[in-house]
This record gives structure tokens, sequence and C-alpha cells, in this order.
């Protein structure tokens, strides 16, 4: 997604959980991104009691001409996904997991649209605008651990990797098949999964994001301990 | 024809592949690596597929990365480039075993050719003339003594895997082979990850004539005339021409006529090259083929009128030649200068760091093949390559007229380049009488070379 999107403890609220923030995100995200792209604005910011949600568009984006995450080979790669849909492997679709698949289906078709949006504005595919790229940094460069792609190939994610869960350094998130070859993705720091950066069965580039995390910067959920 | 390719290189000649799968409406895919994120070829790729890191041995060598990258984005065919995996005839098959095309010789062909020792027996029993060389490969320095014994000094020690001249000696003695050696395994394993060695015989004064080749699947071959590569700098080519200086009409025609029967004849498909060396008599010896696109073959293209590598991605696809050797006119005479990030001042050391400036040459018969634009930043990883000119002149006194011109225009600021040997090699009289040989150079060492021509 091209969007910035902070979810926030509001500071002087009380301690609020990482699946509470979570729980928020979950729900509030796929609404406020959608109502962005079709809206003229360029932020919307909403409160809780105990937290904040932020989607900002990304300078230098028009419309709904949102492109997806990091400029060169992704936007190609989702007009790719859809070639490959249909051979998807069968394993990597049931291993999509049920609380994040509505979601799922939602981001993915939003990144296509936007590939498709993208195409649409003259930008060639494979060239990165500038303006775009200095105005989104993802999620990465944000300060948030981040697994990327060792390989190139289709990613596939582990069963029981979901969102939410609890993940130390070294554990295997998913691989990415490699003309049939596993090579094992692994969780670069301890920390918990927050979100998918790609999905399931989607083809992916060497580097490219596809699981981040909330490290143990942002302490986890104070009910739990 | 395919609908998509994936260009499995870089610089000029992602550009160049990419040019031609513009021209024929193919859909063009640029593998890339870390390190060639704001390159040209990427920036005009219908699309683009990072497949590892700066380090060629883990993306552009990596067989499983480029092939997983052509799977993943639909491509139906690879084109490799030259250097890199253009002649691994295991990356070949593994292509084909995944029902894509490999855009060279198919895979049993590269392996028939990939041997140097066993192409020149197969070409020799079909009439090619070939140098003397090794039975096979160094096993240990026992051998190489002894098989350089045989032979006869001076010998040329050249990696198996070679290409470009890279990790290559001449030496006279058997103490300088013995040092030489473990040098050239060294330089052959960092260069190509495989350090087989063999010896060739070294001929003196020596000129390096290749004849292209052109053969399609149903066994039609033509040739498309001669290049002479003579201009060297340890055993690196910097300045290409065509036709031979060294070489009258009847023996020129001669060559490349015994060059393509032999290659028909021994079941050769797709675009080849073959390289010879001329002795001072006028007499040619077979030496090696190179079973993919040259960096020299601008030259070709300027006498012809062909388009080389559209020639290679048509015969990959199955489709026949469609013309004959009576067709091919050659015509005038042209010239190609390798613009390499090198100081020449300082014993060629390569350069890298941001290109400030960039600006081409034009006129009539003036081509730049270059991936350079203001602002990009030529990376530390790979060759020295910035780009190639190449200017064509009705005779060749016209195309080094035109040549010097031509090279007074060329401008790239921030990097330092070695157009001061080329503008030093037009004002040099074994250059504009033709006699260059491959060790001339080296034998006078370039900084008195360019010191006598007064640059």
């Amino acid at each position: 997604m091209r969007e910035v999107i902070q979810v926030e403890r509001a500071r002087d609220g009380d301690p609020t959980g990482i699946a509470e923030l979570l729980r928020v995100a979950d729900e509030l995200l796929p609404p406020l991104a959608a109502r962005l792209g079709v809206s003229e604005l360029g932020e919307i910011e909403v409160r809780g009691s105990a937290w904040r949600v932020r989607v900002r568009r990304a300078m230098g984006t028009q419309g709904t001409g949102v492109p997806a995450r990091n400029g060169v080979g992704t936007s190609n790669l989702a007009q790719a996904s859809n070639a490959v849909d249909a051979a998807r492997p069968a394993e990597a679709a049931r291993q999509a997991e049920a609380t994040r698949q509505a979601e799922a289906t939602r981001q993915t078709e939003a990144t296509r649209q936007a590939a498709a949006a993208s195409s649409r504005t003259g930008l060639a595919p494979g060239t990165r605008d500038p303006a775009i790229t200095n105005g989104a940094p993802p999620a990465a460069a944000l300060g948030a651990p981040m697994a990327t792609s060792t390989a190139v190939g289709y990613f596939a994610v582990k069963a029981g990797i979901v969102v939410g869960q609890r993940v130390a350094r070294g554990d295997v998130l998913g691989w990415v098949d490699v003309l049939g070859m596993r090579k094992e993705i692994v969780s670069p720091e301890d920390g918990v999964v927050a979100r998918f950066e790609t999905e399931p069965g989607d083809p992916v580039e060497y580097g490219q994001e596809l699981v981040s995390l909330l490290g143990p910067g942002i302490s986890p959920d104070p009910d739990a301990t | 024809m395919f609908g998509r390719i994936l260009i499995a290189n870089r610089g000029e000649i992602a550009l160049r592949v990419l040019r031609a799968c513009r021209r024929m409406g193919i859909s063009a895919v640029v593998a890339y690596s870390e390190a060639d994120r704001e390159s040209r070829a990427v920036q005009l790729a219908d699309e683009a597929i990072c497949v590892g890191p700066a380090e060629s041995s883990r993306s552009y060598l990596s067989a499983a990365s480029i092939l997983s990258a052509a799977v993943v984005t639909g491509c139906e065919a690879i084109h490799p480039g030259y250097g890199f995996l253009s002649e691994d005839d295991a990356f070949a098959e593994m292509t084909r075993a995944h029902g894509l095309t490999f855009i060279g010789p198919p895979p049993e062909v590269l392996e028939r050719f990939a041997s140097k020792a066993g192409t020149r027996e197969l070409l020799g029993g079909h009439g090619l003339p070939t140098i003397a060389g090794s039975q096979g490969m160094l096993r240990d320095d026992d051998h190489a003594l002894d098989e350089a014994q045989r032979i006869g000094y001076p010998v040329l020690i050249k990696p198996s895997a070679g290409g470009g001249g890279r990790g290559m000696r001449m030496v006279r003695t058997p103490r300088e082979l013995q040092q030489a050696i473990t040098i050239c395994r060294s330089e052959a394993r960092a260069a190509f990850g495989d350090d087989s060695l063999y010896l060739e015989k070294w001929l003196e004064d020596n000129r390096h004539v290749e004849v292209q080749v052109i053969v399609d699947r149903y066994g039609n071959g033509v040739h498309v005339g001669e290049r002479d590569c003579s201009v060297q700098r340890r055993h690196q080519k910097i300045v290409e021409e065509g036709p031979s200086p060294a070489l009258g009409v009847a023996a020129r025609q001669a060559l490349a006529e015994q060059a393509v029967r032999a290659v028909v004849a021994a079941g050769y498909e797709n675009l080849g090259t073959l390289e010879f060396l001329v002795d001072r008599t006028g007499a040619f010896y077979f030496i090696e083929i190179n079973c993919r696109i040259q960096v020299e073959h601008p030259v070709t293209e300027m006498l012809s009128g062909i388009d080389l590598v559209v020639e290679q991605i048509r015969i990959a696809a199955g489709e026949p030649l469609g013309y004959a050797q009576s067709d091919i006119r050659l015509r005038g005479h042209a010239i190609e200068f390798r613009i390499n990030a090198e100081d020449v001042r300082h014993d060629f050391r390569p350069g890298a760091g941001v290109v400030e400036r960039y600006l081409a040459p034009g006129g009539p018969g003036v081509r730049m093949d270059s991936h350079l634009y203001g602002g990009y930043e030529v990376p530390p990883f790979y060759d020295s390559l910035l780009g190639k000119l190449i200017v064509w002149g009705e005779d060749r006194t016209a195309a080094i007229e035109r040549s010097r011109v031509a090279l007074d225009e060329l401008v790239v600021d921030g990097i330092i380049t070695n157009r001061t040997f080329h503008r030093a090699l037009l004002d040099s009289q074994p250059f504009v009488d033709g006699e260059f040989t491959t060790n001339l150079l080296d034998r006078v060492g370039s900084a008195a070379f360019l010191a006598a021509t007064g640059r």
C-alpha cells in the first residue's frame, strides 16, 4: 500500500495491549484506506479513547493512483500475479489463515487496482518516481523489523504463522518456492507478526518485503505478562 | 515468436537486447541485481525483477534465481547477453527443462562446443586449421610443464570457462609458467567460478580476426564477414573493426567461407563467432568459438545492416534463416571503441562513481550504445564497460576521420574514461597503417604508447 499508516497508543491513554492495537488496525485500516483512495483527501485520522489511527496519502500520488509498495518490481509482480493465480499452490492457499483472509483479499484487490492505476498515469512500470519513494517510506525504513525475501519465486507462509503471533529471531515464517525448492524465510528479530506485506502464492523478487513485525522495541501486551 | 523475454544481463547489452525486443513487439522483463536498481534497462523495461545482491555469483550468475525470475514473470525465453550465463550449457538445459527457451544455441550444441580443446579437434576435422594446444585441462604443474614442452614456448595460459580475455597469461619459460599458473587459477576462479586452465601456442605478432556466423536449426548458415580485434591490452579487446586491414579481399572471403562451412558441418546453431589468430604470413589458425552475442557485434551490424540480436531471437524461436549468403552485402568500414571507466594514466585502473554529465556524439555513421545517463552511478562490482562508440565510413580513412570527430564530441563528466587512449590510438602510425598486433600495446607499454603520441 502506498499510504502511510500510523497506529499509535494515545500518549496520555492507558497502555493498550498490542492485541487491541492489531484488532483496531485489522478492522479500521481496510475501510479507511478504501475511503482515502476514492476521496480527494490527503489524510484521514480517527481516534478512540486509547488509540489513534491516521491514514495519509503518499506525496506525489494522484486520485486513486496509488502504486504498490516498492516502486520497482512490485507493481510488475502484482500484474504477473493475475496470471499465476490459477497456478497458485493449493498448499499455500490452505495455509491462508482465516482471520487474515478477508483483509488479504481486499489488500490484493487494492494492489491490483493500484497497479492498473499506475499504468494509467503513464508511469512506466519499473520506473521509480522519486516523489512517491520519498513520500512513502517502506515500513522497514520506518524502523519496523521486516522479513525480506532472500530468493526469487513464490511466497508461502508457514502454518500457524498469523498476525499477532509471537516469534523469535530465527523462527521460520515461511518460504520462497524457487523452482520447486523451498528457501526458508526466518524472522530477523524477536517480535510479533504485524502484517503480511506479500500475499501467500504471490511471486516475489529478491529483497521484497514479506512479513513486518513489531519488534522488541514495542512492549508486548501487558495483560499477557 | 515469443511474447515475453527475460533479459538476464546488465549495462549496455541489457539495453541493446531490450531495444531488439521492443522492435519485435516482445515484452521485455529485465532481471537486475540490487546494485543495478537505477540502471537504464530497468527504467525502460516493461517489467523489472530484482534477482539478488550486487555480487554476481548470487544474482546474474545464479541459474536458479534467473530461471525462477523468468518463470514468475511469465517469460517464454531468456536472453543471457554476453558473459555471465551466456554459454552455460547446464543453465540452457535447466531452462529447457522448465519449458522455456534459452536464446542462444540449444543445450546440446553448447555442450558439444563447450570444451575448447574438443572444439578445435571437431572443427579441425571439418577442415579448419587449428592452433596447437594442450590435450584437455591442465591437471597440475607437472602436466602443464609437459604440455608446454610438447607445444613449444611461448605458450598462452587460458581459463576454460573464460571469455573477454580475463585470466590469460603469455609465458616464455617453464619458470614463468609455474609462477603464472597459480595467478591464472585464482583469477579464473574469481571471475568464472571455475579454475580449469589449458595451454595454447602463442604466435608472435599475431592479429586477432573473428568471423561472425548465423546458422538456423535447419542447417542454413551464412557468415557476415569478419572483425579484426587486434588492438588489445593484456588480452582485453579495446577496439574492433571490420573489414580486417590485415587481409585482402580474397583472403577474408576464404577465411569466412571456410569458417561457416565447418560450423554448419559440425552442427552448430544460432549466432556464433569463430576466433582466429592470423600470423605475419596471413596464415590463420582457429582458436575458439564464442556461442553468444559479442560485445563487438555492432561492427558487423554497421557493415551489413543486419540486426544480429533480432536474428538471434528469431533463430532461437525456430524460424528459418530466410536469406542466403548472396543476399548479404557488406559495405564500407566500421570501428568500435570500447568506452571503459579506466584511468589510462594510472595503468588503466578501473573506476566507479557518479556520471555528472553524459553527452553522446552524433552525425552520419555514428552510433553510441551506452547505458549511461546524467546522474547515473556506475557500480564498482562489474566490468568497466560504459558503452561502445561505433563509427562507420565509406572506407577505413573516412571511418577514422569520423571517429576522431565523434570521440572529441563525447562527454562523460564525473568519471574517468579511456577516451584519451582512443584519441591517441587514432593518431598513432601503427593503427592508421592498419598494422596493430595483439601484443603491441603490452610490448611497448601503454604509458610509453600514450607518451609517444603526445597525450
